[in-house]
C-alpha cells in the first residue's frame, strides 16, 4: 500500500527520472516479499515437523497410546492383503466370539493414507518401514496443516495474516498433543482436512466458481474417510450460508458454491461403508438439506423476481414460503414420528447437553478425553491465544465479509464444543490460531504503520506504537517458549514406555508393556484366547498377536458387561463364566509396586458399573465401605473376594515396597493390602512383568475328575 | 398494468422470460428434463419402496446433481450477472463438465 | 551286517515304542490288593475269570507298602482294592488318584466298615460313603437266608450303556453299605436300590437319609482321561458263593453282572477316539469341495468324522455304530443335531451354516454314560459376505439405472447442442 503510494505520488509529478525509478523499485520489492514469504513458510514446515518428535529423540520411533495400535494393525493389514481385502476385512481375533467387520465400522482414510504414502515411497525405492511411515505421518501433516492455514487466512484476510496463523499453528499445543509422532490417529490427518475444506469452501464463496465448489466437495470426502467430526463440517457450512442469508448477503455465489458441495460432498460421503445412508437419514444432516431446500427457493424466487413486477413477485413470494414452509414441517414432523429419521445419536447428544453422557451412558463418560475442559486446559493448550481470540472476533466484526462471518461463527462453535469435551479441544485450535492471527496482524499493521510514519507526526505515536510492538513481540515470545516446554513435557510420552526420576536424578525405563506383550506372543498358543479390561484391547491385538475379547472400539457394551462382571466375581464363579467364554489367559495392569496410577484397581469400579449396567445383581455399594472404596483390612468382603483383587495381589504379600513399610504395602492406594497370603485354585500365575506392571495369568482346565 | 390475477402473473411472466438469449433456453430445456426424471424417480421410489436403497440414492442425486449443475452453468453465463471478469463463459462449461465427471463415477459407484 | 544288526535294533526298539503307546490302552497289569492273601481263595471264580482273559495279577496283603509308581512310570495298569480297612501306611489317597490321573483304571470294594483312605479315595471320585456299621437294607426284595434283610436282591441296572451287556437281566445278590453319588455328568450309578431300600444302622436298623434309588450300590466315574473308578459297596458281590447262590429258580446273576462290571471298569470297551475330520464347503457351481480356512454366512458344508471304539478283547479299534451329537455354537448352539454313523463309523451330515457371522465351535460330542470322552472341537470363523458376493444387477432397480444412463446421455447432448448452437436473435453471450 505504501509503495504504490509511492509511485502515484510520483507519477503525478513531472520527473521522468523519479517515474523510472519508482517503477524499476517495485518489482523488487515483490522479489523480496516473495522470498521472506517463501522462508518464512519453509521454516514453519520444518518446525511443524520437528517439534513433533520428542518421543522418538527420548525413546524410540514407537506407536503411542491405544488407538493408534489399531490403526496400525489395520494398515499393515491393508498394505498386505490389498484394499478390497481391507475393505471385506471380518477381524475374528478381536471381539472373540462375535467378531468384529473392520471394512465397515472404521474411517478408512487414514489407513488409505499412510498406505499411499509407503507406496510413493516404496516405489521410489526409499524402502521406508510402515512402522515408521505411521510414526510420523502426523507430523508430516501437521506441516501440511500449516501451509493450508496460510492459504486459508490469506484467503479470508491478508498475506500477512496467514504468515502468522501458519506459525501459531505449527506449535499450538491444543494441536500437537492429537499429532505427535507416535500418534498415528484419526484427528492427525483430520485437522489437516477440516482446514482444507475449509478453504476451498472460502475459496468458492469468494469466487463462485464451480470448480473450487467441487475441490471443496472431494475434500468434504476425505474428511468424511477421516474423521467422525465431518460433522462439524456438514453442519457450519449450512450455518454459514444461513447467516449470510439472514445478514442480506445472498449471492450467486453462495448458491454456487453451497448447492454444488453440498450435492457432491453427499454422495460422495455416502460412499464410505462407516457412514452408508446417514446423511440422509440421520438428523445430524438435516440442517445441511433444510438450507439446500431454502437457497433453491432463494434462487427461484430470485429468479422469478427478475421477471415480474414487484407487486406480483410480493404475492408470489408469500404463497411460496407459506407452502414450503408447511411442506417442510410436515415432512419433518412425519419423519421423525414414524421414526424415519432417527433421533440424535447419543454421542452427538451429549456434545449439545454435556450431562447426558454421565447419566445414560457409562462407557461414554468414563473415558478421561470426554470430561468437560477446565480453565487451566484452556490456558495450557492455547496460552495466549486465550485472550487474541477476542480481539480477533473484534477485528472481524469491524470489517464484516462473507469470510469473516465464516470465522466468526466457527470460532463461537468451536468455543462452545471444546466447552464440553477435552478432546474437542482440537478443533478450537485452529480457529483460534486464525483469529488469533487477524489480531496480531492487524495489531502489527497499525503499529507498525506508526512506526513508519514520518516524524512530523506526533512524538507519542511512534513510541506507542514502538511499545505495542514489543509488546507483542515478547508475547509471541512466551508463546513459543511455553509451546516448545508443553509439547516436551506433557504431550510427547508414548504411554506405552513410562519413565520416572530416581531420587538421584537418574530416569528409570519401564518398558514392561512391551516386555509383557512379547512374552504373550511368544509363550502362548496362536489361537489362545486372552481376557482383558478393554483399555488393552487394540494394544494386545497389534502386539501380542492373540485373540482378545473386548478392545476400545467398545462397540458392544453387553460383552463388556460380561468380562467387568467375571473380573468382579468371586474366583469360582468367574472360573465358569470364562470357561462359557472359552478364555485361556487372563491379563491385569497392577500399579501397587510401581506407583503407577491408571491400573485396573482404579479402573475397577468402571467396570463394576459397566458390568451392572447388563446384570442387576451386581451392585456398586458392595464393594464400598461407608461409600468408600479401599482395599486395606476395611474393605468390603465382595471386594477382597473379587477376581480382580486376588489377581492383582497374589503374591504381592511377600514384596517390601519401601522400606518403612510393611509387606504388601500399595503404593498408588497409600496402605497395606487387607487379603493376604491367599492360593489361587482355578488359575495359575504365568507371567510378572520386571516391576509387576502387567500380570499374567493362564485358566486351569477343568479338572480330571470333576 | 398490474395485472394481479394469476393468468395475468403468469402471461407477464411469459412475455418477459421469451426475451432470454437461447443458450439460456437450452439450459431451462435441460433443467426441466432432469427434473421431471427426478420426480419420475421419486415416484417410482414411493411406489414400490426403498428396497435397493443405494441404487435409489444413486439415481436421485445423480438428477439432483445435473439440475443443480445445470443452473449453476446458467448463473455463471447469464450476461446479466457479472461473472465476465472473473470467470468467463468457457471457464463456466469446462467447471460444468469437470463437476459432471466427478458426479457421474460416484454415482456410477454408488449404483450398484 | 552291521547295518541288518542296526535295522534289527531299530526294529525291536519301534515295536516297544508301537506296544508302549497301545500300552495306555488295553495294559494288563493288575494289582489286586486282599486284606491278607489267604482271602484269594473267596474271589477264586473271579481272579480266574480275569487270568482266562489275560490279565497278569500281582496279589498283596493290605500289610506290606504298595508301589504304584517309580520314576513317573506306573507298575501296573488297574488296581483292585479288595481290602476295605486299607491303611495309608499300605498306600495313601493321593498315590491312588495320581494313578487314576494317569489315566489306569481301579475297582474299589467295600463293607460296612470302610477306612479313612478308602473313603478319602471314593469322596474324590464323587461317592459319599455312609457312615461305618451302616447297610443297605430292603424288606421287600431280600433273600431270605438272612433275617435281617440285609441281604438285596437288587436289579435296578443302568440302561443302555456299554457298562452292562444286553440281555442281562438277572438280579443280583448284595449286602454292603451304600454310598450317594453326585449329580456330575462324570458320576452315574451302575446298580443301585429299588425305591423301598433304604441304608440303615447296623445296630438298630435306624434308617440314615439315604434311601431309595439315590441310595447308590454300584457306581462309576468316568474321568476326563477315560480312567474309570468303580466302587462297590459290596465286597460280598465278587465272592464265589455269591456266584452260586440261586434265587428262586435261577442262578443269581452275580457272575455275569461282576464280569461285564470289571470288563469295562479295565477299559475293554466303551472307549471312543475321533479321527478324520473333515469340514469343507460344498460349492454348488462346480459340485466339488473346497476346505476354506474361513466360512461365509449360510454356506453349505458338509461335516464328517470317523468315530472308533476299542475293542479289548480283540485288541483293536472298531468302528463306533451308532449317534453323536452336533453344536454349532458361539455363546449358544445354534445348530444341533444328531448324525447316525454308517457301518465304518463314519459320521457324515451337511448342514447350512447360520446366517450370523462369528467365530463358531463345532463341537462333536457322545453322550450316554459309559462310553469315554469324545468331545471333538474345532473352531472356525464364519464371516459375513464380501461386498462382491451380493447380486449384480437387481431387477427392481432397472428402472434408477435407466435414470442415470438418460442423464449422462442427457447432459452429453446438453452439451453437444450447447455448444454448437447458433443464436438466431444474435444476442451476445
Amino acid at each position: 500500500m505504501k509503495k504504490s503510494e509511492k509511485s502515484s505520488t510520483a507519477t503525478v509529478g513531472a520527473s521522468s527520472n523519479v517515474q523510472v525509478e519508482a517503477i524499476k523499485e517495485t518489482p523488487n520489492k515483490d522479489n523480496q516479499e516473495f522470498l521472506i514469504k517463501v522462508l518464512i513458510l519453509s521454516v514453519i514446515y520444518v518446525l511443524a515437523f520437528s517439534t513433533r518428535l520428542f518421543s522418538v529423540l527420548r525413546y524410540e520411533s514407537v506407536i503411542h497410546e491405544f488407538d493408534p495400535y489399531f490403526n496400525y494393525r489395520s494398515t499393515i493389514h491393508l498394505v498386505k492383503e490389498g484394499f478390497y481385502s481391507f475393505l471385506n476385512w471380518f477381524d475374528e481375533r478381536s471381539w472373540y466370539p462375535l467378531g468384529r467387520i473392520v471394512g465397515g465400522t472404521i474411517y478408512p482414510g487414514l489407513m488409505a493414507t499412510a498406505s499411499v504414502v509407503h507406496w510413493a515411497l516404496n516405489s521410489l525405492n526409499l524402502t521406508v518401514d510402515i512402522r515408521n511411515v505411521c510414526v510420523l505421518l502426523s507430523p508430516w501433516f501437521a506441516s501440511n496443516t500449516a501451509m493450508v492455514t496460510y492459504k486459508f487466512a490469506k484467503e479470508i484476510r491478508d498475506t500477512q495474516t496467514g504468515l502468522v496463523a501458519a506459525a501459531m499453528i505449527a506449535i499450538v499445543p491444543g494441536y500437537i498433543s492429537r499429532s505427535v509422532a507416535g500418534s498415528f490417529d484419526n484427528e492427525g490427518i483430520a485437522i489437516f482436512a477440516l482446514i482444507f475444506t475449509y478453504y476451498c469452501w472460502i475459496k468458492a464463496v469468494n469466487t463462485g466458481s464451480l470448480m473450487w465448489a467441487a475441490i471443496c466437495s472431494l475434500a468434504y470426502f476425505y474428511m468424511a474417510s477421516a474423521w467422525g467430526g465431518y460433522v462439524f463440517i456438514i453442519n457450519l457450512i449450512p450455518l454459514h450460508a444461513f447467516f449470510l442469508l439472514l445478514t442480506g448477503r445472498y449471492s450467486h455465489r453462495l448458491y454456487i458454491a453451497y448447492s454444488t458441495m453440498f450435492v457432491m460432498g453427499t454422495i460422495l460421503s455416502m460412499q464410505i461403508n462407516f457412514i452408508s445412508f446417514q446423511p440422509v437419514q440421520s438428523s445430524e444432516h438435516l440442517a445441511a438439506i433444510g438450507i439446500f431446500g431454502l437457497l433453491q427457493l432463494f434462487a427461484g424466487l430470485q429468479w422469478f423476481k427478475s421477471h415480474l413486477t414487484n407487486e406480483a413477485f410480493k404475492k408470489l413470494q408469500r404463497f411460496a414460503i407459506l407452502s414450503v414452509l408447511s411442506i417442510a414441517g410436515a415432512i419433518l414432523v412425519i419423519g421423525t414420528a414414524t421414526g424415519y429419521i432417527s433421533p440424535f445419536n447419543g454421542r452427538f447428544y451429549s456434545l449439545l447437553d454435556p450431562t447426558y453422557a454421565r447419566d445414560n451412558i457409562p462407557i461414554i463418560a468414563s473415558v478421561s478425553e470426554h470430561q468437560p475442559t477446565t480453565w487451566a486446559s484452556y490456558f495450557f493448550d492455547l496460552h495466549i491465544l486465550v485472550f487474541l481470540f477476542p480481539a480477533g472476533l473484534y477485528f472481524c466484526f469491524r470489517k464484516l465479509t462473507d469470510s469473516n462471518i465464516f470465522l466468526i461463527l466457527y470460532g463461537v462453535t468451536s468455543i462452545y464444543f471444546s466447552g464440553v469435551m477435552v478432546r474437542l479441544m482440537l478443533v478450537l485450535a485452529p480457529v483460534a490460531c486464525v483469529l488469533a492471527a487477524v489480531a496480531v496482524s492487524a495489531t502489527l499493521t497499525t503499529y507498525m504503520k506508526k512506526l513508519k510514519a514520518p516524524s512530523s507526526d506526533q512524538n507519542n505515536t511512534k513510541e506507542s506504537g514502538g511499545v505495542m510492538v514489543a509488546v507483542l513481540t515478547v508475547l509471541l515470545i512466551l508463546y513459543a517458549f511455553h509451546c516448545t516446554w508443553v509439547t516436551s513435557e506433557a504431550y510427547s510420552s508414548p504411554s506405552i514406555v513410562l519413565s520416572a526420576k530416581q531420587g538421584d536424578g537418574s530416569r528409570v525405563i519401564f518398558d514392561d508393556f512391551r516386555e509383557a506383550y512379547r512374552w504373550i506372543g511368544q509363550n502362548t498358543a496362536d489361537d489362545a484366547r486372552i481376557m482383558s479390561w478393554w483399555d488393552y484391547g487394540y494394544q494386545l491385538s497389534a502386539m501380542a498377536n492373540r485373540t482378545i475379547l473386548v478392545d476400545n472400539n467398545t462397540w458392544n457394551n453387553s460383552h463388556i458387561a460380561q468380562v467387568g462382571k467375571a473380573f468382579a466375581s468371586s474366583e469360582e464363579d468367574a472360573y465358569y463364566q470364562m470357561k462359557a467364554l472359552d478364555v485361556d489367559y487372563v491379563l491385569v495392569i497392577f500399579g501397587g509396586l510401581t506407583g503407577y496410577s491408571s491400573d485396573d484397581i482404579n479402573k475397577f469400579l468402571w467396570m463394576v458399573r459397566i458390568g451392572g449396567s447388563c446384570d442387576p445383581t451386581l451392585k456398586e455399594e458392595d464393594y464400598l465401605t461407608d461409600k468408600q472404596y479401599r482395599i486395606d483390612k476395611g474393605a468390603s468382603p465382595t471386594m477382597l473376594n473379587s477376581l480382580i483383587y486376588k489377581l492383582s495381589y497374589y503374591r504381592f504379600s511377600e514384596v517390601h515396597t519401601d522400606y518403612q513399610r510393611p509387606a504388601g504395602f500399595d503404593r498408588v492406594r497409600g496402605v497395606e493390602i487387607g487379603y493376604k497370603g491367599f492360593d489361587l485354585t482355578y488359575l495359575e500365575e504365568a507371567f510378572t512383568s520386571v516391576h509387576w506392571l502387567v500380570r499374567v495369568y493362564r485358566v486351569k482346565d477343568f479338572e480330571n475328575r470333576a | 398494468m398490474s395485472d394481479l390475477s394469476f393468468t395475468g402473473i403468469v402471461k407477464s411472466f411469459f412475455d418477459s422470460y421469451s426475451k432470454t438469449p437461447q443458450k439460456l433456453k437450452i439450459i431451462d430445456l435441460f433443467l426441466i428434463y432432469t427434473f421431471l426424471t427426478g420426480v419420475i424417480v421419486f415416484g417410482y421410489c414411493c411406489l414400490v419402496g426403498t428396497f435397493p436403497f443405494n441404487s435409489f440414492l444413486a439415481a436421485f442425486i445423480s438428477c439432483v446433481g445435473c439440475f443443480v449443475l445445470a443452473a449453476c452453468l446458467r448463473i455463471q453465463i447469464n450476461p446479466i450477472n457479472n461473472f465476465n471478469k472473473t470467470i468467463s463463459p468457457e471457464r463456466a462449461f469446462t467447471d460444468f463438465l469437470l463437476c459432471n465427471l466427478i458426479l457421474h463415477l460416484v454415482v456410477f459407484n454408488f449404483l450398484g | 551286517m552291521m547295518m541288518i544288526k542296526s535295522i534289527f535294533v531299530s526294529f525291536i526298539i519301534a515295536s516297544v515304542l508301537l506296544t508302549s503307546v497301545f500300552a495306555e490302552v488295553g495294559g494288563k497289569r493288575t494289582l489286586v490288593v486282599l486284606e491278607n492273601l489267604s482271602q484269594k481263595n473267596l474271589y477264586s471264580t473271579f481272579f480266574k475269570t480275569l487270568e482266562k482273559k489275560g490279565y497278569e495279577l500281582d496279589f498283596q496283603p493290605a500289610t506290606t507298602e504298595v508301589v504304584l509308581e517309580k520314576y513317573g512310570d506306573f507298575n501296573y495298569d488297574h488296581l483292585v482294592l479288595f481290602a476295605p480297612t486299607l491303611e495309608s501306611k499300605t498306600i495313601t489317597s493321593n498315590a491312588v488318584l495320581n494313578f487314576i490321573d494317569g489315566g489306569n483304571n481301579v475297582l474299589i470294594a467295600g463293607s460296612n466298615k470302610i477306612s479313612e483312605t478308602i473313603r478319602d479315595i471314593a469322596q474324590e471320585c464323587g461317592m459319599d460313603i455312609e457312615e461305618d456299621n451302616t447297610l443297605v437294607y430292603d424288606h421287600f426284595n431280600y433273600d431270605k437266608s438272612q433275617p435281617d434283610h440285609s441281604l438285596l436282591v437288587a436289579d435296578q441296572f443302568i440302561q443302555d450303556s456299554p457298562i452292562i451287556l444286553q440281555g442281562l437281566d438277572k438280579p443280583v445278590i448284595y449286602k454292603g453299605i451304600g454310598h450317594k453319588i453326585r449329580s456330575n455328568p462324570l458320576n452315574f450309578a451302575v446298580l443301585t436300590g429299588s425305591s423301598t431300600a433304604y441304608s440303615g444302622k447296623k445296630t438298630n436298623g435306624a434308617s440314615t437319609k439315604l434311601m431309595g434309588k439315590s441310595c447308590g450300590l454300584v457306581s462309576s466315574l468316568q474321568a476326563r482321561n477315560n480312567a474309570r473308578v468303580t466302587f462297590s459297596g459290596s465286597i460280598e458281590l465278587f465272592t464265589d458263593k455269591s456266584f452260586g447262590t440261586t434265587l428262586e429258580k435261577n442262578q443269581s446273576g452275580n457272575k455275569e453282572f461282576v464280569e461285564n462290571l470289571v470288563s469295562w471298569t479295565f477299559q475293554e470297551r466303551g472307549i471312543l477316539r475321533s479321527s478324520q475330520l473333515e469340514l469343507v464347503k460344498i460349492s454348488t457351481e462346480s459340485n466339488s469341495t473346497v476346505a476354506p480356512d474361513v466360512f461365509t454366512i449360510k454356506d453349505e458344508v458338509s461335516y464328517s468324522l470317523k468315530v472308533e471304539e476299542y475293542d479289548g478283547v480283540k485288541n483293536e479299534w472298531v468302528p463306533y455304530v451308532s449317534q453323536i451329537q452336533l453344536e454349532v455354537i458361539m455363546l449358544d448352539p445354534y445348530i444341533r443335531t444328531f448324525i447316525k454313523g454308517d457301518s465304518k463309523g463314519i459320521y457324515k451330515i451337511n448342514i447350512k451354516l447360520p446366517d450370523v457371522y462369528g467365530v463358531f465351535t463345532f463341537e462333536a460330542t457322545v453322550q450316554k454314560p459309559g462310553y469315554g470322552q469324545l468331545e471333538h472341537i474345532i473352531r472356525k470363523p464364519i464371516v459375513p459376505f464380501r461386498h462382491d458376493s451380493y447380486e449384480r444387477f437387481i431387477p427392481a432397480a432397472f428402472p434408477y439405472y435407466a435414470a442415470c444412463f438418460s442423464m449422462i446421455i442427457g447432459t452429453f447432448i446438453f452439451s453437444i447442442i450447447f455448444l454448437f448452437n447458433k443464436d438466431p436473435k444474435h444476442i451476445q453471450i
